[in-house]
């Protein structure tokens, strides 16, 4: 099993009212699988996302990736984990602006310790798949939208971690760009076996997954094989 | 973690792709390090030109013996001379001489009057022409030669045989240059304005006949320099003074310690004011890459690795703002070190040559690392803030406006900022930085950053304020403008720290200089009561002049116009510095004016003026006027007596009243001259104060006295009104060095106001595309931004005004006086309310003009889809 959610809980105060995001959300994921949560504002879908990437601590329960458990980390320990064993897709691409989309892809590895020159033919290698080998030196402010999300494909792929996360990957781009998109993870998770984790409430998106999760007042309301 | 590389990519990345804000930030650090650098190198400088001089002069000499200004008998050299343990002892005459026609400190020179015959066991010099030193009997057999530095001659380009005009006890005297010093041994004293006379030419020609001022002793060989001193002592008695050149030295710290108080406060708090704009600067850069840092920390930086990656960012910044304000510094002491000379001079009776400005290698090290720490230190806080920073933030568009959290954070800074305040009221009020140097920079740092913090929250209330007020007015513009400066309080509190720390430094420096200045005018407005003042060259209002014969008097008072002054009166003032328990103090002989005056010269603090002065001058026994500063010193009360040492023995002088007078800051003793004269054997007078009959014109007796007594003896006059003009002059410039500290706090805070405008704009690019959208012209959103600017500059300033009045007033009345023993009454500054608030506004303007510009030329579509 590659990832393990179990009795997930997660309370938010919010000025004087209490909000239970999850109600004890348990699931686990296999290796390969492409899986889209759906569900609609507010149901709680995100913060899952939010707490399987180590990015928020759950109230109650806990989240098992590859057999460590991600509860018992310390901050530093859990900023290790999320750089080795996981990978990140943005909704609104989240690319330095300062950096180039070369350096952009190699950026974990960089936060690492690793040269630029050891990470480099890889992060060719990746931004070539995603069809941008004459983008590699510009800055996300000379990219479009499309490009800029695959940059962000790219860098979570350069550490060639265990689990992908993408919290609504399309929802910033034209519907043609973002099926584009989609077609690029759904070929992701068929030809290098990765197992991607998408949260979206487009159906059309969650459709290029092999399961489906649906989500409502934080609990899980169907568990679908596609 | 890698910070290498954090800081290769993202760090150094920022700092090169923000060019405009990297620039601005490292020339605040500039700005404030080349002030503190400018200072530190006149201070150091000062020091070590005054100590020189002491060892150049003092040569092998272990010990030297002198009895104040007006030197001592002749005959005692032999007494010296003849004591056990001394091997050889040389004489000298010192004085003070003025190229003719001088009326500055800078025109006069040193003169030193020494026996070459016996000169080589103590001093060495090294002319072009050696001969004049190694046969020195060719110099001798001509009275009128005279030996100049190199330096000197080459200033006033002089050469061998040249004839130079200097005015003496006497008039002026010609004398004839005939040999020229390098550099070396005595030659480097008094930064090289220095000339060697003949001693007895020095004493004929400087009203010292008969009298040495000071012998110099080499101990012989295993002579204990302690036994020997002793036996001098006691041998001479008391009147001398047996010193060791670095006692001397100890004494010149002592006294620039407590000037260079005032010149260190304001050059750490302008450092301050550097240091808050890195703060602020890198507060404003954390706050705009919160997602940056979300998303760094989501892709697995830690938050230690966050603290580091600013931190760094601000030790590049810190470095080259260091380095940049080395040289700065090093340019910045050249322009203020002649006014800091001037002023030590003015207010110490010491004569200050500043040889070299020197800023060695071990300074600029300390500099570098200092400067670069402190940046670092101040960055900390914003640092450790962006450790805090979640990686949630990445998922998030837009970072949230402020929340309660914030909110809450506000208000405690501005409990932190009035507590702040508070703590540097009790320590100043305290004097708690006596009692540990710690406290005076923690009571320094908490007077800057208690007003940034503190001073917002007045600026709000003001703003509401002015809002109700402006509600009915047809002003839509302005009114969104004040609406947006309540509603952004993040942003409105940046925008008007960075400002006001610079006006408040601004404020407070004109605090401390209008109260030295109308304090000492009112002063002088009060106790000089002559019309003319008639002395020789050199600077009157400092008594830095070459002193003439008293018989003068009898020749001046026989001018057409001139008042007499009536049986046992006298016109003539005698001003000297004399040591006491170790400090230079000053003393003024005068003689007791004519009634007519009515002893308004005598500043008396309290008690009946007229009965007290003349209970002064009419004493049978010795009698002094003192001032505050000197009780203190002296640890006496009027109506105690004090002993004081005089060429002829200790003397008791009955106090008999307090007197208030800024002749020197560790005290001043008023003495009849009379006595002064017989006691110290000095008959020679600093100035004449006359009075013109009524109906007579100052210029028609000026040019009688010009024409006669003037002529022959080399006198200058000059008239009451001209006298005092000078003096404030004078402490103007005492004073002009502190404008260039008020130019680079204002050009801090320019920077730091403009560096958080154009974030500001930044931030808000999609607001300001939305208002276009909706119908705004670009002339109006520039408008806008224009008015936010200027709004801030003119409350920041009024907020300044206050606060900086508020800590100048406490700075005055309770750190200065117990620093400098002068009592200066706190006097606010009330030419500098407009100019502040002008300032404020003009600098609000210039840093609000391109950010407006900026916010104008955005495109619409490109400002809404701005992230």
């Amino acid at each position: 099993m590659l990832l393990s959610v179990k009795s997930l809980e997660k309370t938010y105060t919010r000025g004087e009212e209490t909000v239970r995001a999850l109600k004890g959300v348990s699931l686990d994921i296999r290796d390969g699988q492409f899986v889209a949560i759906m569900g609609p504002s507010g149901s709680g879908k995100s913060t899952l996302l939010h707490l399987m990437g180590g990015l928020d601590r759950p109230s109650k329960g806990e989240v098992i990736l590859r057999g460590d458990s991600m509860a018992s980390m310390s901050d530093s320990e859990l900023s290790l984990f999320r750089r080795k064993k996981l990978g990140f897709i943005f909704q609104f691409f989240n690319l330095l602006p300062t950096l180039s989309a070369l350096e952009n892809v190699c950026l974990p590895r960089l936060l690492g310790n690793e040269s630029i020159k050891k990470i480099e033919p890889r992060a060719k290698e990746l931004l070539q798949k995603m069809g941008l080998e004459h983008r590699m030196h510009h800055k996300p402010d000379q990219l479009s939208g499309g490009e800029m999300q695959r940059v962000a494909i790219a860098r979570a792929l350069i550490s060639d971690p265990a689990l992908i996360l993408a919290d609504e990957p399309t929802g910033n781009l034209d519907t043609k760009t973002g099926e584009s998109i989609l077609g690029l993870l759904r070929e992701m998770a068929q030809t290098t076996g990765k197992t991607i984790v998408m949260v979206t409430h487009d159906p059309k998106a969650a459709s290029y997954g092999n399961r489906l999760i649906r989500m409502k007042d934080g609990e899980l309301e169907s568990d679908e094989l596609l | 973690m890698s910070f290498s590389n954090l800081f290769r990519f993202i760090g150094l990345r920022h700092i090169r792709m923000r060019p405009a804000r990297t620039i601005l930030t490292t020339l605040g650090v500039a700005f404030g390090i080349s002030l503190y650098v400018a200072i530190a190198i006149i201070n150091h400088s000062t020091r070590n030109s005054m100590k020189e001089s002491i060892d150049a002069v003092a040569g092998k000499a272990k010990i030297s013996v002198s009895a104040g200004v007006a030197g001592f008998e002749e005959a005692k050299f032999e007494i010296i001379r003849a004591i056990e343990g001394v091997e050889s002892a040389v004489p000298l005459v010192e004085a003070r001489a003025f190229f003719e026609g001088a009326t500055e400190s800078t025109d006069g020179l040193q003169i030193m009057g020494v026996d070459l015959l016996q000169e080589a066991s103590v001093r060495t010099y090294k002319a072009t022409d050696q001969r004049i030193i190694e046969d020195p009997l060719s110099f001798l057999n001509q009275p009128d030669s005279i030996i100049l530095t190199k330096a000197l001659a080459a200033k006033r380009n002089l050469a061998i045989d040249s004839k130079i005009r200097l005015s003496t006890a006497d008039g002026v005297r010609e004398f004839t240059v005939r040999g020229l010093l390098e550099p070396e041994g005595a030659a480097r004293a008094y930064g090289g304005t220095l000339a060697i006379l003949d001693i007895d030419a020095a004493r004929v020609n400087f009203g010292k006949e008969g009298k040495l001022d000071r012998v110099d002793i080499v101990p012989a060989q295993g002579v204990a320099v302690e036994a020997l001193e002793k036996r001098l002592r006691d041998t001479l008695g008391p009147g001398y003074a047996v010193e060791r050149p670095e006692t001397q030295s100890a004494q010149i710290d002592k006294l620039l310690d407590s000037y260079q108080l005032i010149l260190t406060f304001f050059s750490t708090l302008a450092l301050l004011v550097g240091l808050f704009l890195v703060m602020n600067s890198i507060s404003i850069a954390v706050a705009e890459r919160k997602r940056e840092i979300g998303t760094l920390r989501a892709l697995g930086a830690t938050r230690v690795s966050m603290v580091v990656l600013f931190v760094t960012e601000v030790f590049v910044i810190g470095f080259l703002g260091s380095a940049l304000g080395c040289v700065l510094g090093k340019l910045l002491s050249h322009r203020l070190s002649h006014q800091v000379a001037t002023s030590v001079a003015a207010q110490f009776q010491t004569r200050v040559e500043i040889s070299r400005l020197e800023f060695t290698p071990s300074q600029i090290v300390f500099t570098l690392v200092a400067g670069t720490l402190a940046a670092v230190l101040a960055a900390l806080f914003p640092a450790l803030k962006a450790a805090k920073v979640h990686p949630l933030e990445s998922m998030k568009r837009h970072a949230e406006t402020a929340g309660e959290a914030e909110e809450a954070r506000s208000r405690a800074l501005i409990v932190l900022g009035f507590a702040l305040l508070a703590f540097t009221t009790v320590s100043m009020i305290q004097q708690w930085g006596t009692v540990w140097v710690g406290f005076d920079y923690l009571t320094k740092g908490s007077s800057v950053l208690g007003a940034a913090l503190f001073g917002p929250f007045i600026v709000f209330l003001l703003l509401r304020g002015f809002g109700a007020l402006t509600k009915p007015l047809p002003l839509p513009i302005l009114r969104i403008s004040q609406e947006n400066l309540m509603r952004s309080r993040r942003r409105t509190t940046a925008n008007v720290m960075a400002l006001m720390v610079g006006l408040y430094l601004v404020m407070l420096i004109s605090s401390v200089r209008s109260s030295f200045h109308d304090t000492l005018t009112e002063w002088l407005d009060r106790v000089f009561v002559a019309d003319i003042m008639v002395g020789s060259n050199g600077r009157f209002i400092n008594a830095d002049v070459q002193p003439v014969r008293e018989e003068i008097v009898q020749e001046l008072l026989q001018i057409p116009g001139i008042r007499p002054i009536g049986e046992g009166h006298g016109a003539a003032s005698r001003i000297v510095p004399i040591h006491f328990q170790g400090v230079k103090l000053a003393v003024k002989a005068i003689d007791h004016y004519a009634e007519f005056y009515e002893y308004r010269n005598i500043p008396l603090v309290s008690g009946d003026r007229v009965a007290v002065s003349k209970a002064f001058f009419e004493s049978k026994e010795p009698a002094m006027l003192a001032t505050g500063s000197f009780l203190t010193l002296a640890k006496k009360k009027v109506g105690e007596t004090v002993a004081l040492e005089t060429p002829k023995g200790l003397v008791s002088f009955k106090i008999l009243g307090e007197v208030t007078d800024y002749a020197s800051p560790n005290g001043v003793i008023y003495l009849h001259r009379p006595v002064y004269a017989n006691l110290w054997n000095d008959h020679l007078v600093t100035v004449f104060v006359l009075s013109l009959i009524p109906g007579h014109s100052f210029d028609d007796v000026k040019a009688a006295i010009d024409r006669g007594p003037g002529k022959k003896w080399n006198l200058v006059t000059i008239s009451s009104r001209e006298f005092k003009d000078q003096m404030q002059s004078a402490i103007d410039r005492s004073f002009a060095y502190t404008k260039a500290i008020e130019w680079i706090a204002l050009l801090v805070g320019l920077l730091g106001l403009l560096n958080t405008l154009l974030i500001s704009v930044m931030e808000r690019t999609r607001e300001i595309g939305m208002l276009r959208a909706i119908g705004s012209t670009r002339l109006q959103v520039s408008r806008m931004i224009f008015n936010e600017a200027v709004l801030q500059g003119f409350f920041g300033s009024i907020v300044a005004i206050v606060l900086g009045a508020y800590v100048g007033k406490l700075f005055v009345e309770y750190a200065l006086t117990s620093s400098l023993g002068w009592v200066i009454d706190y006097h606010f500054p009330k030419a500098a309310i407009a100019s502040t608030i002008l300032t404020g506004v003009l600098v609000a303007g210039i840093a609000g003009f391109f950010p407006a510009r900026k916010a104008a030329q955005l495109e619409i579509t490109e400002a809404l889809d701005y992230e």
